[in-house]
This record gives structure tokens, sequence and C-alpha cells, in this order.
């Protein structure tokens, strides 16, 4: 997590307990309930998977890094 | 068509660029984007700009091929700070060169609109207030 939510959460990374098969949505889901004041956003966001943008049914293998690019702006 | 990106760690000093001007350039555009004092009606000391590489200058490359063949540009250079950039400095400059204005024109507004929907730039705040909250 980076920006604004990185520093609303006070961490750039956390881990969550996902069932498998684990999907993009599924690790979504699973931010959405670990931070509910923040569920809207986390169920909008879109997600990088190894550096690259990802769609909800897409597998998340072991070692893959997930990346939350809820919001963007530079310039 | 030559494509520059460079990630700098603090403010932008002096164009680095080195978009080729070659004899069928007509049109050198750069655009330069700085840290503005107001955000919201709140006063700002800076910006801390945070980028996620490899992904920001891979995406900000493919913009800017992407944009620079759709409008007809003959190089885009791109640099952007990462880090702390404080009020009044440089934090992103782009280059256009293109056979002619509107070409420039078109791929900057283009390119700029894609960077602040895609890149994975991200800017976080740092207000005057609480810096000086901080040093007491």
């Amino acid at each position: 997590m980076f920006g604004t939510l990185a520093q609303e959460l006070g961490r750039h990374a956390v881990a969550v307990d996902v069932p498998s098969p684990v999907t993009v949505q599924a690790v979504t889901h699973a931010l959405a309930r670990l931070f509910p004041a923040r569920a809207t956003l986390f169920e909008q966001a879109r997600i990088a998977i190894n550096s690259a943008f990802a769609q909800p049914d897409d597998a998340v293998h072991p070692g893959d890094e997930v990346a939350v690019i809820e919001l963007v702006g530079g310039g | 068509m030559n494509v520059q990106v460079t990630l700098s760690d603090g403010p932008l000093g002096v164009s680095s660029s080195s978009a080729s001007r070659t004899v069928d350039v007509g049109a050198v555009l750069v655009f330069e984007g700085i840290v503005r004092a107001d955000e919201g009606g709140r006063t700002l000391r800076g910006l801390r700009y945070e980028a996620y590489e490899p992904m920001t200058t891979t995406m900000l490359r493919t913009i800017a091929e992407q944009v620079g063949a759709a409008h007809e540009a003959l190089a885009i250079d791109v640099e952007h700070s990462v880090g702390d950039v404080p009020v009044g400095q440089c934090s992103f400059r782009l280059t256009v060169c293109a056979g002619h204005r509107k070409e420039a024109l078109a791929a900057a507004d283009d390119f700029i609109d894609r960077m602040k929907r895609d890149v994975p730039l991200w800017k976080v705040p740092v207000w005057a207030q609480a810096m000086e909250n901080e040093a007491h």
C-alpha cells in the first residue's frame, strides 16, 4: 500500500488469510474485512500483481507481490 | 520515437532532457508541475511522492510510447520526483518534441491525463501546521 492510504493505516504491507484458490478479488475482500472503515476503497481499488495491473479473477500465487493501486495522481 | 523516463529524489533541477531536436522537430513543449502551497484550503510545506518501482517507470514509458505514436510525437522525456519536494519546487517535467505545435500540445495533454489515471505515483501532503507542531 502506498500514499495516503498507507499513511492512514500506518503500514505499507499487511498479511491477510485468504482461502484457496486465491484470486485478486479474494484478496481485496479480505482487505475490506480487515479494514472495514476503508472497505469501499479496497473493493474498488485496482490491484497489481508483480508490477502489472491484474483483473479480479486473476490468480495470486505464492511469492507474488500484490500492490493496492487505490489512487494515483502524480505530477 | 525516442522516450526517456527519469525518476529523481527530491525537486527537479535544471532539465536533464536530451530530447533529440532533429531537423524534423518544429515544436518543443516543456511542461513543469510545481508544488502549490494550498491544498483544499490548508497550507502545505510540500509533497512527498511515492513510486512503486519498477511499475512506475514501466508505466510512464509505456504511456509515453503510446501517446507519442498516437500524436506523432518525435520524442518524449519524462522527469518525475520521488521523495520530498517543497512548495514552489518542480516535481514533474514533460518535454515533448513534435513536428508541429498541435501534435506536441495534444501529446502532452493526453500523457498527463493518462499518467494521473494509470501510473502508480502517489503524493502525500506534508502540512505546514503539522511540521510546526512536530517542532514543539
